[in-house]
């Protein structure tokens, strides 16, 4: 049971995650090995499809660069997702304070 | 190796809509070469495959319209009018299924009619019910992909049922034994229908050895098909209205007493039919009936059908004071 509270947590954060670390093109792979290179657990069937998702709600542009040993998607955010990431990461920092706030307040009821 | 590779890739594929299918596959095809190392092997490929876990699963993931056919906006709206026209089209359809049936010269024999009748309503009901559930959902599902959600408002917010917002039911009435007293009158009412068409002997009382005495005679029985289906009809359209109210209300309850009023008038009116009973009847009754006390007795049965209206009518009171009375309750709930 714990295992869907904890899904459901990092959902969001994740998208947070992805979005953060593509102002440069990235393809899946590269990708994925960056967030776990940061310590983020992401695992690539989650990322892959979140790529798909992204792009197509408007936040990524897409290329394929058939150059070279094997054609490779490479994944970019545009102007819309930066504005977006932007503001995400307010939102992000807000949040983080208010919940540490919550969650010291929290001995109340264990003594 | 290859072909473990594009079989589950075809796995994922295959669950995605068609105009996706192609650029995923690319993706996938992509992602799945740059995890494997350089020539992998079979337990390298094992591996990652493993690692991106049940296609169905992945395809759940890169799916990006939800996968319902009533949307979560709709269910409930969904599932109260599934409810009512499923029953009501069971109803509609197992009454034009036993009508059917009556109306017909299929029934000749009285062997099996009973069975005849009750497999035609369980049939029709069946029938209704599903064709009624068919088209519900193909017209939320069509609905549900060309509606717009509209703004809710406080203004759309339901009334409350009466009771329910104190969290008590009150005295609902039972589904169930609403709809099964329509399925009886359909049943009961069909199988004097036919009976009488027929002429099968549906009220033997008497029989001495082969020989049976009906106690009506067939000229009143036939007389009185008419009736047989006003009280049918008046009961159906009551019930009907029941099961829409679902509580005791001054409505119903004056459709209830009116019900009883009706049927107590067209049962004493019968009673009271010069030649209701048979001519054999009487002769039987004469000869066998003789007790001073017993009211078949010819010189009592002058009595008979006074006694009998009275009994209808102690009988319409009670069905209208419990009317009354559930109505009180109800309405006191209400008033609280």
């Amino acid at each position: 049971m714990i295992q869907g509270f904890i899904t459901e947590l990092r959902r969001g954060t994740l998208t947070l995650a992805v979005l953060s670390c593509l102002s440069g093109a990235q393809y899946g792979y590269s990708l994925l090995q960056e967030i776990e290179g940061k310590g983020v657990r992401i695992e690539a069937n989650t990322l892959y499809p979140l790529l798909r998702r992204l792009e197509s709600q408007g936040l990524l542009e897409s290329a394929w660069d058939t150059g070279q040993s094997r054609p490779r998607k490479y994944y970019r955010l545009n102007n819309k997702g930066v504005a977006i990431l932007e503001r995400l990461k307010e939102e992000w920092r807000r949040m983080s304070r208010e919940m540490d706030k919550i969650l010291r307040e929290d001995g109340t009821w264990s003594n | 190796m290859e072909q473990l590779i594009e079989r589950y890739i075809y796995d994922v594929t295959r669950r995605l809509p068609e105009r996706e299918r192609e650029e995923v596959r690319l993706e996938l095809m992509s992602s799945i070469s740059d995890m494997l190392p350089e020539n992998p092997d079979g337990q390298a490929v094992a591996a990652v495959l493993t690692e991106l876990g049940a296609p169905s699963k992945l395809a759940e993931k890169y799916r990006q319209e939800p996968r319902y056919l009533i949307s979560p906006r709709m269910y409930d709206l969904y599932l109260s009018v599934l409810k009512k026209v499923t029953v009501v089209m069971g109803i509609v359809f197992m009454c034009v299924a036993v009508i059917d049936e009556v109306l017909s010269t299929r029934v000749s024999s009285e062997n099996g009619f009973i069975i005849d009748i009750i497999s035609h309503m369980i049939s029709g009901g069946v029938e209704g019910a599903l064709q009624g559930a068919f088209w519900v959902t193909l017209g939320f599902a069509i609905a549900d992909r060309s509606v717009n959600a509209r703004e809710w408002s406080l203004k759309n917010l339901p009334k409350l049922p009466g009771s329910a917002a104190r969290g008590r039911t009150g005295n609902q009435m039972s589904r169930a034994g609403i709809i099964t007293s329509i399925a009886l009158t359909v049943l009961f009412t069909s199988l004097l229908v036919l009976a009488i068409r027929f002429n099968l002997p549906v009220f033997v009382f008497v029989s001495k050895g082969v020989e049976i005495i009906s106690p009506f005679s067939q000229a009143a029985i036939d007389r009185s098909i008419p009736f047989i289906i006003i009280i049918a009809a008046i009961s159906m359209a009551v019930s009907c209205f029941k099961l829409f109210q679902a509580r005791w209300s001054w409505m119903i309850c004056a459709a209830v007493a009116a019900q009883n009023v009706i049927m107590a008038a067209i049962l004493s009116y019968i009673v009271y039919w010069e030649d209701l009973i048979s001519a054999e009847f009487t002769e039987f009754a004469k000869n066998h009936l003789t007790g001073t006390r017993d009211i078949l007795n010819p010189t009592n049965a002058i009595w008979l059908p006074r006694i009998l209206a009275v009994i209808f009518i102690i009988f319409a009171a009670l069905g209208i004071a419990g009317a009354i009375k559930n109505t009180f309750a109800q309405e006191k709930i209400k008033g609280d």
